[in-house]
């Protein structure tokens, strides 16, 4: 439930409570007033009866006669002398016939004793009541219509507040869902006058700036720092090319320089690597067109075949015909010769490589230690691992990661049987 | 052969200079972007290598100038900036390679080379060394009648030596050759190994003497004169 919904729904929770509560206090109000109301009439009328019967009325006859054109009005003869002073007024409600409607319904009177020509009588005005069930379906008739107002309103002035107050914040959540860190620019916040929204704007704007420049920079270093490296390289790389070819080399003097074309070898790959890294972690527009894993798979199966054959590794395939899929070609070989080598370089002597491709993912098995490794470490750049070997760069796991992310593919790490590693890529 | 070596690392110049003359390439150098501009709108080259970043200038504009006033010259741009997007654009402003810093000297032998006989000898050029025939476009070899069946790699390998005669080829300009700088490398070099000796093998076996000498372990150099 949206926040303002929230809001809103606790809003008319209250809100039916007090409808509910407030038709009971309504009704007993009323119904005080009323009363009230009818007593102070009744009792006037008394009086005027009472006048009446000083003044007017002469004979018991007189008293029944007036009871016949005025059914509100009775004398009811008592028996025994009349006491010196008149009565206490009664106020009583009373279930009576009435003739006119042919219904029993409720009357309120008030009674109290007169003495008449040395007679005791009791005098009762009454007055027909209202219908004390009508007058409280006629207040939660009443209630109900004030809330279903009440309620409409509220709907209607949430809706205009979710799309005038609130839009300042859902144009702000819709851009941080859309915001990504390697983005070029930090987002532009739309602008609002609500201090609330303004404040946090404000904030979210200070705090994704930052992190924007230190991406930005971290990302501007490692891309310089891997460049820098090139020419430096390239220096060191041809030098090396034309030392070789020094006449009168010496064995002794080869042997200086071989480790200097093995370390030259790994710097070159390692700048290599880190440079791809940046530039897949800058997310640079990469060509797609269609490229056929399974020759993929193939080929780079193919330039392993030597390093397979030296570790005497037991190659299994099941691979599907052929797989078209949409992705940079180049990134793709660099993908599949990195799981592949990966595989190869882990593996034990004389143990096995498992390369099964089917539609939907790629797999690359190989038999190695017979534990898990952990799958955090495994994709992490440059972090020495326990199973590291001396003449790994160590970036190639996470260049295929990285790859699989700009490509649009899933690369996890399983470890289901026992001393097998498993990596698959999933395609669809 | 006239060549043009555009570079301002003046380390990586005079190692350019040293190896290709020794194949024989008359080199003109070019250290700005003026410089370069100069000699190459008023020369004219068998191949232009140009780097990309000059003081100056951008290796990119002097590419798109180039390709007005002389289009279709052979250019192989050597580049510390691997970017993929400006390989892509060096190749559509008309360049005909590229090679990403740092390169090994024997790949850009073999580069130039293969650009000059594809532009000079189109189609028909066959490659007579001792008593090897190479017809590089057919991709076919023969040692005198006795044609030799070569894998695609070894014929690579045998372009890459053939490239760098009487130099020493090390193992990990083959290793590269053969790969391609996108491939995970090893360190180590059964792949070299096994098609070195494939190579000589087939050499041996259609009678050719042994070109292909290994030397102290660090490459393999390809010479008719020792043999």
């Amino acid at each position: 439930m949206k926040l303002l919904a929230r809001t809103t729904f606790i809003f008319l929770l209250y809100a039916s409570v007090v409808a509910v509560a407030g038709t009971f206090v309504y009704y007993e109000v009323i119904h005080r007033l009323y009363y009230a109301y009818v007593d102070r009439t009744l009792g006037r009328r008394k009086q005027r009866v009472e006048l009446a019967l000083r003044q007017e009325l002469r004979t018991p006859a007189d008293l029944a006669f007036w009871h016949r054109i005025d059914h509100n009005v009775e004398f009811v003869p008592l028996g025994g002398t009349p006491a010196a002073t008149p009565g206490p007024n009664i106020f009583q409600d009373r279930l009576m016939f009435n003739t006119l409607t042919g219904k029993n319904q409720y009357y309120r009177q008030v009674a109290g004793t007169e003495a008449f020509q040395g007679k005791s009588y009791r005098l009762e005005v009454r007055t027909s009541l209202l219908d004390g069930p009508a007058l409280l379906g006629g207040i939660v008739l009443a209630e109900a219509v004030l809330f279903g107002v009440l309620l409409g309103g509220m709907l209607l002035i949430q809706h205009v507040l979710a799309r005038h107050y609130w839009r300042p914040f859902y144009r702000t959540l819709g851009t941080l869902q859309q915001y990504q860190l390697d983005q070029h620019h930090a987002p532009v916040l739309a602008p609002t006058n609500i201090p609330e929204f303004k404040a946090l704007n404000a904030a979210i704007g200070r705090v994704l700036g930052r992190h924007q420049r230190l991406y930005q920079r971290q990302r501007e270093f490692a891309e310089n720092a891997a460049h820098e490296l090139q020419t430096p390289l390239a220096i060191l790389r041809t030098k090396l090319d034309l030392l070789v070819q020094a006449p009168g080399l010496t064995e002794e003097q080869a042997s200086h320089i071989e480790p200097l074309l093995a370390v030259t070898q790994r710097l070159t790959h390692l700048s290599r690597s880190l440079l791809l890294l940046t530039h897949l972690d800058q997310q640079l527009y990469f060509a797609t067109e269609t490229v056929d894993l399974a020759a993929v798979v193939h080929t780079q199966l193919g330039q392993l075949a030597e390093q397979l054959a030296s570790g005497q590794l037991a190659l299994e395939t099941d691979l599907v015909p052929s797989l078209r899929v949409s992705a940079n070609r180049s990134l793709v070989d660099i993908l599949v010769s990195n799981l592949l080598s990966n595989a190869i370089r882990h593996n034990v002597p004389c143990g096995r490589l498992r390369v099964v491709l089917t539609a939907q993912q790629l797999l690359v098995e190989n038999t190695g230690r017979p534990q898990a490794l952990p799958a955090d470490q495994l994709f992490a750049r440059l972090r020495p691992r326990p199973d590291r070997l001396p003449g790994s760069v160590g970036l190639g796991l996470p260049i295929a990661r990285q790859i699989c992310e700009t490509s649009g593919f899933l690369l996890s790490y399983h470890y289901e049987e026992p001393g097998r590693h498993q990596l698959r890529v999933r395609i669809s | 052969m006239k060549l043009l070596l555009v570079e301002d690392e003046p380390d990586l110049l005079a190692s350019l200079v040293s190896y290709l003359r020794a194949q024989h390439y008359v080199c003109e150098v070019a250290t700005t972007f003026a410089q370069a501009q100069e000699k190459m709108l008023l020369h004219s080259y068998e191949c232009i290598v140009l780097d990309l970043t000059l003081p100056g200038g951008d290796g990119l504009d002097l590419l798109r100038e180039l390709q007005r006033h002389h289009p279709g010259a052979a250019v192989i741009i050597t580049s510390a900036r691997a970017a993929v997007g400006d390989r892509i654009a060096g190749l559509e402003l008309g360049a005909d390679d590229y090679l990403p810093k740092p390169f090994y000297l024997p790949e850009l032998s073999a580069r130039i080379a293969a650009l000059v006989r594809r532009r000079h000898y189109q189609g028909t050029n066959l490659l007579r060394v001792g008593e090897l025939q190479v017809d590089v476009p057919a991709r076919r070899a023969a040692v005198g009648e006795r044609p030799l069946t070569l894998t695609r790699t070894e014929f690579d390998l045998l372009l890459l030596l053939l490239a760098n005669q009487g130099r020493v080829v090390t193992k990990g300009a083959i290793a590269e050759h053969l790969s391609g700088d996108a491939a995970e490398q090893f360190d180590t070099f059964e792949n070299v190994y096994a098609h070195v000796k494939n190579l000589k093998r087939k050499l041996g076996e259609a009678g050719a003497p042994s070109y292909i000498r290994m030397v102290y372990g660090l490459g393999y150099r390809f010479d008719t004169s020792e043999a």
